[in-house]
């Protein structure tokens, strides 16, 4: 249903289909960026190679208000796959990190949205979602590569996520706050609510 | 079968190869191995992070001292169980991460609708980088916007035809028609086999315990 | 566009506490790690005490025997006549040793010596 690709749409199931594909649409659309990004993250130069900055992850953030939990599932999971094609890890343990933080994260901020997404802007989503996402991938790191090291170096690596999180949520509130696309979107799925006119 | 699928299933074949054996010279020649094989597919090595990575993952290691003291830095013991434990990890990470370069190196298509979308997704993802330029300052959103509605749009127009949405990149008509299947002739699958008879091979020396470490 | 709602500064406040909190944990108290260090002559051989095991350490006469078990390190056998190192029982706080002299072999333990815990009793001879 959810990969519904019935272009042939007629009658009642045509606009539920087309309702349907242009979700389809913006998880791609919002994937295909989240793929961007991190060619982005990638070039920037940073001092450890196993810090991350997490703009990746904005896409998921933007997708909070607009995807139900299973859609937001589907972009989390082409975000990594994605990822996993475009820099060859998909089969490696690069990818178990990758995964592991983002759909933590993920569910995270979710959760912290649906529950309290009323008392919060984007920067607490954010910042919850980023400090789960390190503690997962500290944990996949001391299991698989490192041992009981790795948490000399957590305060840091943890500081390091909080910081860029709060640059990512303030990023996340404005764009919500000013983009024409975003705003469409959300306009188109306010009216579908209420189908009065 | 196709001829990325063989690349994937070439390498799930490989990997227990790898991964079930702990003898270092045996793992090192190994991960040699599928360094060759991921660079002659055309995947590039980069020895920085290779560098980086080996490094850091056995100092962490050294740090758990373990076993019989080889030397020592002031008060900084580098013990010889550690050190192997930290080039096991070290080692198994990077074979890992060329094996999957390698198999990742046919462009697999992904099976099913979730493969669809993600072709879809590759589409979008050639597109912004095709178009993205650098916005001026203070209008970095109005050209976001700009980007994500072309996207939004040239799909909807497409829609019906169910056609590929941004045919004017030519990298986002490269990177889909990559995904074509092209059928494996016998010559490759008789090469794919060699290169897995290779990792066995070379397992059985390891688990064979005749190689020291 | 930096509104900050209340639940933001709750969440803000909450990871700063964390991680003010870890980095005092992990950098500020001297790293209570203790090692194992067995000597014979010239060689050494050291152990972190987090993980149980069972070691065998070559001397003159033989191997010795060493179990380290829940932090604590003792001598389970060894080739020399005395057992004195066998009697010594178990030590877990740095200072403290095992010595097997016929063998050669010298176990301590490494790392800050916690003047206020130890008391003159636990030093085994």
């Amino acid at each position: 249903m959810l990969f519904s690709d019935n272009t042939a749409g007629i009658g009642s199931t045509g606009l539920k289909t087309k309702r349907t594909q242009s979700i389809i649409t913006h998880i791609a659309i919002l994937a295909a960026f989240s793929l961007f990004l991190s060619t982005v993250e990638y070039m920037i130069p940073k001092p450890v190679p196993f810090m991350r900055i997490g703009l990746a992850n904005l896409p998921i953030i933007i997708g909070l208000s607009l995807f139900s939990l299973p859609e937001l599932l589907l972009l989390t999971l082409l975000k990594i796959v994605g990822q996993g094609l475009v820099n060859g890890t998909l089969f490696s343990y690069i990818f178990l990190f990758s995964a592991g933080g983002s759909l933590a994260s993920m569910l995270v901020m979710y959760a912290v949205y649906t529950l309290l997404g009323r008392f919060t802007s984007y920067i607490g989503i954010s910042i919850a979602g980023a400090i789960v996402s390190n503690i997962v991938q500290l944990l996949l790191a001391h299991f698989i590569l490192f041992g009981s090291s790795i948490w000399m170096i957590a305060p840091p690596f943890l500081l390091m996520g909080f910081i860029t999180s709060i640059f990512l949520g303030i990023f996340a509130n404005v764009f919500t706050g000013k983009s024409r696309w975003y705003n469409g979107i959300i306009g188109r799925k306010e009216e579908g609510r209420h189908p009065d006119e | 079968m196709s001829k990325s699928n063989l690349r994937i299933v070439a390498g799930l074949l490989m990997i227990p190869a790898f991964l079930l054996q702990h003898n270092l010279v045996v793992m090192a020649a190994q991960v040699v191995f599928l360094m060759v094989l991921a660079v002659a597919k055309g995947r590039r090595i980069k020895p920085l992070p290779i560098t980086i990575i080996l490094i850091s993952v056995v100092v962490m290691n050294l740090l758990q001292v373990n076993g019989k003291v080889l030397f020592s830095i002031g008060t900084f013991s580098v013990t010889l169980g550690a050190l192997k434990i930290g080039l096991d990890k070290a080692l198994t990470l990077i074979g890992m991460l060329y094996v999957s370069q390698y198999m990742v190196s046919g462009k697999p298509k992904l099976p099913g609708r979730f493969g669809q979308l993600l072709s879809k997704q590759f589409l979008f993802f050639e597109y912004i980088v095709t178009s993205w330029k650098r916005p001026e300052r203070g209008r970095f959103i109005e050209s976001l916007d700009s980007v994500l509605e072309t996207m939004e749009n040239s799909y909807s127009e497409s829609e019906v035809s169910n056609s590929i949405p941004v045919t004017e990149s030519p990298g986002a008509v490269q990177a889909v028609r990559a995904v074509r299947t092209i059928r494996a002739g016998t010559l490759e699958i008789i090469t794919e086999s060699a290169f897995v008879l290779f990792m066995w091979g070379s397992f059985i020396i390891g688990f064979s315990g005749i190689l020291p470490w | 566009m930096i509104k900050i709602k209340p639940v933001d500064a709750v969440i803000i406040l909450i990871s700063a506490i964390l991680i003010t909190f870890l980095f005092v944990q992990t950098y500020s108290s001297p790293s209570d790690s203790a090692e194992l260090l067995v000597r014979v002559d010239e060689e050494s051989w050291r152990y972190t005490l987090d993980e149980d095991r069972i070691l065998f350490i070559p001397g003159p006469l033989g191997d010795t025997e060493i179990h380290i078990h829940d932090g604590e390190v003792f001598v389970e056998d060894s080739p020399c006549n005395s057992k004195i190192c066998v009697a010594a029982g178990k030590i877990r706080r740095p200072g403290q040793w095992i010595v097997c002299l016929p063998n050669r072999v010298f176990i301590s333990i490494e790392g800050v010596v916690d003047t206020g815990k130890e008391e003159v009793d636990d030093v085994v001879f």
